[in-house]
């Protein structure tokens, strides 16, 4: 019986979880390193989405497991939740998009001449902020490729 | 039945103890309260919703700040910025959001995040950075306040049916209520406040700091030419231009002497990077 408490009582410790937890690659790479430091070796280059376990916490720096091997990641480059598709609202809100254009249109062009509508105004907000929707549409169509963007900083560090 | 009744206590204190690390403490004290709800903020699911509602708040508030600073139009820098911009986000935090990058027509020296990751970097910005390394530390500061959600948190800006930012979607279609349009323009008066006069809190601005020269540095450039960056704007006699960033941010000295630490701690220094100053000033030309 004696024999059976000890083990019980053993088991009371061990039967606590642990904390380590699965998270995910949110960057598009992260590398894992062999010491908490940008200056250690890299022992494994992981791509978004891919998933680790959590082992323990230093700073600014995560130590996971990954097929086995442990190592060293930035904490900012993982977190908790899968990373998330790309939300645009570009392809499914043009409709959307163009009516408060056309609105904001209406508040350069013809509200110095007519006055604002009540919308215009309100949309200007309290300050009577001016509103350039035609710039933002200009902002909005410069598309750049993820790939394309990351192979340009590549190629100007590594030089 | 002694015996029985010892090993069943036992293995009901296994049990209890087992489950107290997921079972939630009984919260009478307010300060557990507080950690418990910073934690499950800290953990709380993002929808597609939240998500679309933060992109059409930073499109109204982009508006705005296009309105106020009006856009340069340099096609060769703008893609420049963009590329930069683009590759540095690419190892941030949140692969959801479409960033886009734009200069505004301004010697004034600061840069600008709106919600959905619109970012701006003024003209006269761009005239004071030296190399590639230091606008990518800027943009990279813009983009950490983006990842981070500062003004989306500051507002509780969300995607639910019931929110604001829901009811916004409704006025663009054209259909809405005259209250929701009324405090979703307050909302938008208040990011506007934030970014032009007020500024974000101390702690987001030090936090987006500390994002941009990890994040630079992992993108492969040297964070200490950020720091340089910010000595300079420091050093800087005209007053005039810097007005606005030192009225929206934290002191010069308190974010150098943070950003020094933080190269000290995690030995960034030794890090051979690169500052890429040619191309620079191959695309910068103003």
């Amino acid at each position: 019986m004696k024999k059976i408490s000890i083990l019980l009582f053993i088991f009371m410790f061990l039967a606590v979880p642990s904390f380590a937890a699965d998270l995910y690659v949110k960057s598009v790479k992260a590398k894992v390193l062999s010491k908490p430091s940008m200056r250690s070796k890299t022992i494994k280059t992981l791509s978004r989405g891919s998933k680790v376990s959590e082992i323990k916490r230093k700073g600014k720096w995560v130590m996971v497991e990954v097929n086995g091997k442990k190592g060293w990641i930035s904490k900012y480059l993982v977190s908790k939740r899968p990373p998330m598709k790309r939300v645009s609202l570009l392809a499914r809100g043009k409709n959307l998009e163009k009516t408060a254009r056309k609105r904001a249109s209406a508040f350069t062009s013809v509200a110095a001449a007519r006055g604002l509508t009540d919308y215009d105004r309100a949309r200007a907000g309290r300050k009577g902020y001016v509103v350039d929707f035609s710039a933002l549409e200009q902002m909005e169509k410069i598309n750049i490729d993820e790939m394309e963007a990351l192979a340009f900083i590549e190629e100007g560090v590594s030089r | 039945m002694k015996n029985t009744l010892s090993l069943w206590l036992l293995f009901s204190a296994a049990i209890l103890m087992a489950s107290c690390a997921s079972a939630p403490p009984t919260a009478s004290d307010d300060s557990v309260r507080e950690v418990r709800k910073r934690q499950s903020q800290k953990v709380m699911e993002i929808s597609k919703n939240d998500v679309e509602a933060e992109i059409q708040f930073g499109q109204e508030l982009s508006a705005r700040i296009l309105g106020k600073y009006r856009l340069y139009d340099d096609k060769k820098a703008t893609r420049y910025i963009n590329l930069i911009g683009k590759g540095l986000a690419s190892y941030s935090s949140r692969p959801e959001i479409d960033f886009r990058f734009a200069i505004i027509n301004t010697d004034m020296i600061n840069a600008f995040a709106a919600p959905g990751g619109y970012i701006f970097i003024t003209k006269g910005t761009l005239k004071m950075i030296e190399n590639e390394a230091q606008l990518a530390g800027v943009l990279a500061h813009e983009i950490a306040h983006v990842t981070e959600r500062h003004i989306v948190k500051e507002l509780d800006i969300k995607g639910r049916d019931t929110s604001v930012g829901a009811g916004f979607a409704a006025i663009l279609g054209g259909g809405t209520s005259e209250t929701v349009r009324a405090a979703f323009t307050q909302l938008v008066d208040k990011a506007s406040e934030l970014l032009f006069d007020k500024g974000l809190k101390r702690e987001d601005e030090l936090a987006s700091d500390t994002l941009s020269v990890m994040l630079i540095s992992n993108a492969g450039y040297n964070p200490v030419a950020y720091k340089k960056l910010l000595e300079k704007v420091e050093s800087k006699k005209a007053k005039k231009e810097k007005e606005v960033l030192s009225a929206t941010h934290p002191s010069i000295v308190d974010r150098v002497g943070a950003i020094e630490k933080l190269i000290a701690e995690e030995g960034l220094d030794a890090l051979n990077y690169a500052d890429v100053k040619k191309r620079y000033g191959k695309y910068i030309k103003l």
